[in-house]
């Protein structure tokens, strides 16, 4: 009994450090080396762009923040009330908040001055002090662009009135983004073809946001176009990779590539298959639900409405059925393959659409 | 060159020169410039990241203001056209900002006295107005420079400036990497106002591993090189760039310090005044041979 007892202690304490040993810490997310101590943690130098797990939209973002936590013995400059939310919304195109919040591993957004020191003699020496951080997060995009580097461009002096410190506010509004209409590019690669790229169809038909596309955009790739940020990379993969996420760039060449200027996208001429009301105002997924392609649709309603919902209401289609016809069942006037209507069962022919069991709204 | 009349330089010169020559008879194992107590570990220097500076020139009135120079106005600075300017350190300022065209964006170069370990204008100073102090800054006293500039001469950089529009009583002027703030615990007027912190004041070894962490973390950013710290012997103020040094004006030097061969020479010839009572010696004992020999020939 004893002898039993004591293997089932064993065990038990064997199991229960097999269980502890289970959980996977992923330490090379903050550690370089492979045997971090609590003297030597050989944490990760900063920016540890990967230690980020907290997002949250820009809208959620606080609206201005001022920021005066930086003093020093001579203060030139008033403190800046540094348009946050603006900011926020600028850079879902350049990359989201983590181009500025660099480290966020957990719990709530991590402000600059959690990590950067508010004190420029200091023993850490390997990130800027918050001051220094400051500058730099907001002159790396600033200064790409002319005279947007000036210290007036943020920063009110210190003998300005705050009357003018609030006009000042006020102008801080980003433009309109001026989009482009159809561009033409030239491939020297594939046959010399021509790819046209209709921007509106992108994002009005397709209805794409803009960060889908433009998710690592400079601020001077409109704002100073003499600096080329990005160079243009030769390899054929990195030109493709802002369609690759829809369209098949690898086998399909054609879809895109043309001998001449290519018409504007038309679901009708393409397929045969108008979208107009309720179809026209859905997302392309809603019906093409197979992932990424997008052919192999019949132009049957029946398709995708292969059972009516019992609660479906025709208003959906721009039609309001007047109160006799409401009752009806769908095949009682439609054709349940091609839903086309026919009123013989009970009107005389050619009665529709002279005459509609109802009244049109949009 | 205010208090000190030629009269007393000579007779503290001549009264060194005695003091040596009464002493002992070793040579000094170390160049004058490079007294290794001086050079400890925990010299301070300044890294200047050039690919950060804005070019605000911010420093350039810091540096004016805390050394009492006429500043003017801080926004006096904002023009930035002086950039383009190829401008040195003169008597009226001790630090300037040039620009150059280097890549799409113009990179901006702080420029000032290095503060070498091995300092030439040390060396070459003849009345021991330089020294290097322990803070790794090298300052000189101007009551006992008597304006000869050979410090100027020496100097690789070109950094000692002078008067030259003064008629009476001019002075040698250079950055002094803020002594009189370093003392009090303070840190260099520059590196504080500057708003980017292109300047990293610290331990000069912490700096080197700083700039290493920087090189090897952004190799697309930084070119594999940190300016100072082998050149002339290391300096106290170290460069980062992302283009060749030469093409932002450096000087192309070794890793030698400049007053390595000269101050050898300089100073060996004249050693505990031995080798000139040696050279008397010598030319003393052939007159006294040659005299002897004319006197039996008379005889």
């Amino acid at each position: 009994m004893k002898k039993l007892l004591i293997l089932l202690l064993i065990s038990v304490s064997i199991y229960a450090q097999h269980q502890q040993n289970s959980i996977k810490y992923n330490c090379n997310l903050c550690h370089e080396c492979e045997n971090p101590t609590k003297l030597n943690p050989c944490l990760k130098s900063c920016p540890r762009d990967e230690v980020i797990t907290v997002y949250h939209s820009a809208e959620k973002a606080p609206d201005i923040i001022k920021i005066d936590l930086v003093k020093s013995e001579k203060d030139i400059y008033q403190a800046v009330n540094f348009t946050h939310k603006l900011h926020a919304e600028m850079s879902n195109m350049a990359g989201g908040c983590v181009i500025c919040h660099h480290y966020n591993p957990v719990g709530k957004v991590v402000a600059c001055r959690e990590c950067h020191e508010n004190q420029r003699k200091r023993e850490v020496l390997d990130k800027p002090d918050l001051k220094g951080a400051y500058h730099r997060q907001c002159l790396m995009c600033h200064k790409t662009w002319k005279k947007q580097d000036d210290c007036n461009f943020c920063h009110l002096q210190n003998n300005v009135k705050s009357s003018a410190a609030k006009q000042k506010n006020k102008k801080n509004v980003h433009p309109k983004i001026e989009t482009p209409k159809k561009i033409l590019f030239k491939s020297n690669g594939y046959k010399n073809t021509l790819v046209t790229f209709y921007h509106n169809d992108h994002t009005q038909t397709f209805g794409l946001e803009c960060k889908s596309c433009h998710n690592s955009d400079a601020c001077a790739k409109c704002h100073n176009q003499n600096v080329v940020q990005v160079k243009n990379s030769s390899k054929k993969m990195d030109k493709h990779q802002v369609c690759s996420s829809c369209h098949d760039v690898k086998t399909n060449c054609q879809e895109c590539h043309k001998s001449k200027e290519a018409k504007r996208f038309n679901h009708f001429a393409k397929t045969g298959f108008e979208l107009k009301n309720y179809h026209s105002k859905l997302e392309c997924s809603k019906c093409h639900r197979n992932g990424k392609s997008y052919s192999g649709l019949k132009k049957e309603c029946s398709n995708c409405h292969s059972a009516w919902q019992p609660d479906f209401k025709h208003k959906k289609v721009g039609l309001v059925l007047s109160e006799e016809h409401s009752e009806l069942a769908c095949e009682d006037c439609h054709n349940l393959k091609t839903m086309k209507v026919d009123c013989s069962n009970c009107h005389e022919e050619n009665f529709y659409p002279k005459h509609l069991p109802g009244k049109k709204v949009k | 060159m205010k208090k000190q009349n030629r009269r007393d330089f000579l007779k503290s010169s001549i009264s060194i020169a005695g003091a040596a020559t009464a002493t002992n008879l070793l040579l000094p194992k170390n160049t004058k410039a490079s007294p290794e107590n001086i050079l400890s570990n925990d010299r301070f220097g300044v890294l200047v990241d050039t690919t950060v500076c804005i070019g605000c020139r911010k420093c350039e009135w810091a540096c004016k203001t805390a050394h009492n120079l006429p500043a003017g106005d801080a926004s006096d600075y904002d023009d930035k056209k002086v950039l383009s300017k190829r401008r040195r350190p003169s008597p009226g300022g001790y630090t300037v900002v040039n620009q150059y065209q280097t890549n799409q964006i113009p990179t901006n170069v702080k420029f000032q006295c290095m503060h070498c370990d091995h300092p030439a204008c040390v060396s070459a100073c003849i009345v021991g107005a330089f020294s290097k102090t322990e803070y790794g800054a090298v300052v000189w006293d101007e009551t006992k420079c008597i304006g000869c500039r050979y410090c100027m001469v020496a100097c690789p950089f070109q950094i000692p400036t002078f008067d030259f529009d003064k008629a009476i009583e001019p002075n040698i002027s250079k950055c002094d990497f803020c002594i009189d703030r370093l003392k009090v615990g303070k840190i260099p007027a520059c590196v504080e106002i500057c708003p980017v912190e292109t300047l990293t004041f610290g331990p000069r070894k912490d700096l080197i591993e700083v700039a290493r962490k920087k090189i090897k973390n952004f190799p697309d950013r930084y070119i594999n090189r940190i300016f100072g710290e082998a050149e002339v012997g290391g300096t106290s103020w170290l460069y980062l760039a992302s283009s060749q040094f030469e093409k932002l004006d450096f000087p192309k030097l070794g890793k030698n310090p400049a007053p390595g061969v000269s101050e050898t020479i300089q100073h060996g010839i004249f050693a505990y005044f031995i080798p000139p009572i040696a050279l008397y010696a010598l030319l003393g004992g052939i007159m006294w041979v040659n005299k002897k020999s004319e006197n039996e020939d008379e005889e």
